[in-house]
């Protein structure tokens, strides 16, 4: 077994997703390899952690409180307002709503994807690797500050981050990796592209790559 | 079990969600009183977990409940009943999340600068800690800061798979993402999380 098909099998291994061939491919390995044998320690410690955070109560009165709340909703005096959905949810729901004919939708989207296409390209034609300076991501839509956005504009643009790095076989994740670390961990602050200080992560969790749909829509709830 | 669940007609305490959504549906308060004691400390927990701010939490679980409530009739028992609820306090949580940064511009990373001083000083390892419980939640704080700091999509995985305990099957759900890309953000969330955290592992793993 490569190192990477054990880093692999490491998580499935802690939820008990692997077939018995596999697990025992994969101890095999781990007996023989201690750099892989670390790196499935501290990944099991990783999980423990995770698991063994507390819970916090909902408290005393958590369902008088909801009674009351659900009184005041039917008596009209709290408004639950439909989440309504942003970006380009909404613009699918105006086509949706629109029933296009199937070539008359096809040709929307074709026009749709012209136009973002040549976006991205002439985004891509700016950037070599560097994030610019000064101008905004284009598709970013609440920038500058959301958690979540502008992502997909960087990761079209090439700027690299180094969590859309973090690709476990990829050669170079351990350089991107230590860079992230070592600023998290000596550099409270960095500066950013603006030149001002923000807590070390702060901007790249700005400029990481999130979900297509993350980006700009209201998660929708009724 | 609570007293007030050994007061519940035995029918009610064994009831399947589904079957408690059927009896609401039908117009069962005390159905619905069963469904919110058992779901409350989850949802809580999922909420919290995500906005990081306990009192706000129990604020957007209630509205979670109230929602369940509101909508009693668009539930589908086709589906599970915990992966709506769960869908439904995630959604609400992570708009929340973005209304905050649109707002405010801030992450919870700030909250936990300001309650350490310095994420440097926490991991120098100087706080032999007589204080154990402090120690507790101080890790608490960097090891949920560490978790934002992950991309969204990362961040949902995780605190719905290792934090939340949910179950693959259950995470496709919520999240509406295939199976196939749950399992490879996890192992990539976990992995991202697991370098972030490496001064506290290193010291877990050796002690
Ligand atoms: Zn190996």
């Amino acid at each position: 077994m490569k190192c990477s098909d054990a880093k692999r099998l490491c998580c499935g291994h802690l939820d008990g997703e692997l077939s018995c061939a596999e697990d025992e491919a994969l101890q095999e390995h781990l007996r023989e390899c201690p750099a892989c044998a670390a790196q499935a320690e501290q990944l099991g410690a990783c999980v423990e952690l995770l698991h063994g955070l507390p819970d916090v109560e909902p408290g005393p009165g958590f369902y008088e409180c909801v009674r009351e709340k659900i009184r005041a909703a039917e008596a009209g005096e709290l408004q639950v307002m439909p989440e309504t959905l942003g970006g380009r949810a909404r613009v699918r729901a105006w086509l949706d709503g629109l029933r296009l004919r199937p070539a008359m939708a096809a040709g929307l989207w074709l026009l749709l994807g012209i136009v973002l296409g040549g976006g991205v390209a002439h985004l891509a034609g700016n950037s070599s690797g560097e994030a610019p300076a000064t101008e905004p991501a284009p598709l970013a839509v609440e920038a500058p500050g959301g958690d979540d956005v502008g992502g997909d504009a960087m990761a079209q643009a090439g700027v690299r981050s180094p969590f859309w790095d973090l690709e476990l076989d990829e050669p170079g994740s351990r350089s991107d990796t230590n860079r992230f670390e070592s600023e998290f961990l000596l550099e409270p602050y960095v500066q950013d592209r603006q030149g001002g200080l923000v807590p070390a992560g702060m901007d790249y969790q700005r400029g990481v790559a999130g979900d297509r749909d993350a980006q700009d829509d209201v998660y929708p709830v009724f | 079990m609570t007293a007030a669940e050994q007061n519940q007609p035995p029918s009610l305490a064994d009831a399947s969600d589904e079957e408690l959504m059927e009896q609401i549906v039908a117009g069962s308060e005390a159905a619905f009183a069963q469904l919110v004691r058992r779901y409350q400390g989850k949802i809580t927990n999922l909420v919290h977990r995500f906005i990081h701010d306990r009192e706000q939490a129990v604020e957007i679980a209630q509205e979670v409940f109230l929602r369940v409530y509101l909508h009693r009739k668009r539930y589908r028992p086709s589906g599970r009943f915990s992966t709506w609820i769960y869908t439904i306090a995630a959604n609400l949580a992570k708009n929340e999340i973005r209304r905050r940064s649109r707002l405010r511009g801030v992450t919870s990373l700030d909250k936990l600068l300001e309650a350490t001083g310095d994420s440097g000083g926490f991991f120098a390892d100087k706080r032999p800690g007589p204080d154990q419980a402090a120690h507790q939640h101080e890790v608490e704080e960097i090891v949920m800061a560490a978790i934002h700091k992950l991309p969204p999509k990362y961040r949902d995985v995780i605190l719905l798979r290792d934090v939340q305990q949910l179950t693959y099957e259950e995470i496709e759900q919520v999240l509406s993402i295939p199976g196939g890309t749950v399992r490879s953000r996890i192992n990539r969330a976990r992995t991202a999380l697991k370098e972030m955290l490496a001064p506290i592992l290193r010291r877990r793993t050796t002690s």
